[in-house]
């Protein structure tokens, strides 16, 4: 594997880390009761997600890296829907797949 | 959803503002990270990396920087849709290749534009939908 594609790597899964946070983050808006665990866990994955940015920054440049992450708008779409009981509807997918699609332009290098 | 109002298309002014704020500081964060990054010796050992960032002040910024986000954005998430206002904060991504090119001396191209005017028409679409973002701010 090459350095660039472990960078590539190292920031495709730190997107789906950071999509499982932001579903623990509006979790501790809908249970007040229990915010300090999920704002907790939340920030807990959002650690090991800055980790692996970090190591993957090392290899490709920001203007890059950044839009990789975006794999967790995909992430979010998918668990908004199954564990919120977000309404994602088709309107809402194709914004989605416009904005993966964008990314792909602009990571294309990688 | 948040379920304290019908879902709707308009965006609050509250949310609005809450969004801007957003995009604001997930660009710098993102920019001030790449920078600090640069800084850091080219090693895969945790610990070393942790030790290494701890010496080098723009982390430290970065770090006040989050926690200025995470405020902002819990904030967001208690009156509005994940699925609706996480997608907008893509427009960072065009704020980030915009500091990138200004600041870093990094290059831009066509088809970096393209992939600007994907993003551009994918968050025009999601901010089409009807949402559940309370109306007032939380």
């Amino acid at each position: 594997m090459t350095a660039s594609a472990l960078g590539v790597l190292l920031i495709i899964v730190s997107g789906v880390i950071e999509g499982v946070a932001q579903v623990c983050f509006k979790k501790s808006a809908l249970a007040p009761q229990a915010k300090l665990f999920w704002v907790g866990a939340g920030i807990a994955l959002f650690a090991a997600q800055a980790g692996m940015y970090t190591g993957g920054l090392q290899f490709v440049e920001v203007s890059t890296a950044f839009p990789i992450t975006s794999v967790g708008f995909v992430a979010v779409a998918v668990l908004s829907q199954r564990f919120l009981g977000e309404p994602v509807t088709r309107a809402r997918w194709i914004g989605i797949a416009l904005i993966v699609i964008g990314v792909a332009l602009l990571a294309a290098e990688a | 959803m948040s379920g304290s109002s019908r879902p709707s298309a308009r965006i609050p002014a509250w949310l609005a503002w809450r969004l801007a704020l957003a995009i604001v500081l997930d660009t710098a964060v993102h920019v001030l990270w790449k920078a600090a990054a640069a800084g850091l010796p080219g090693v895969l050992s945790i610990p070393t990396l942790v030790e290494a960032a701890l010496r080098q002040p723009l982390f430290l910024a970065v770090a006040v920087l989050f926690v200025w986000q995470l405020v902002n954005w819990l904030r967001v998430l208690e009156g509005s849709d994940l699925s609706y206002s996480q997608p907008i904060t893509s427009l960072s991504l065009i704020t980030v290749l915009a500091v990138s090119v200004l600041f870093l001396g990094e290059s831009v191209d066509a088809r970096k534009v393209l992939g600007i005017a994907f993003v551009f028409a994918g968050v025009w679409f999601i901010s089409r939908t009807a949402h559940d973002s309370g109306g007032a701010c939380p």
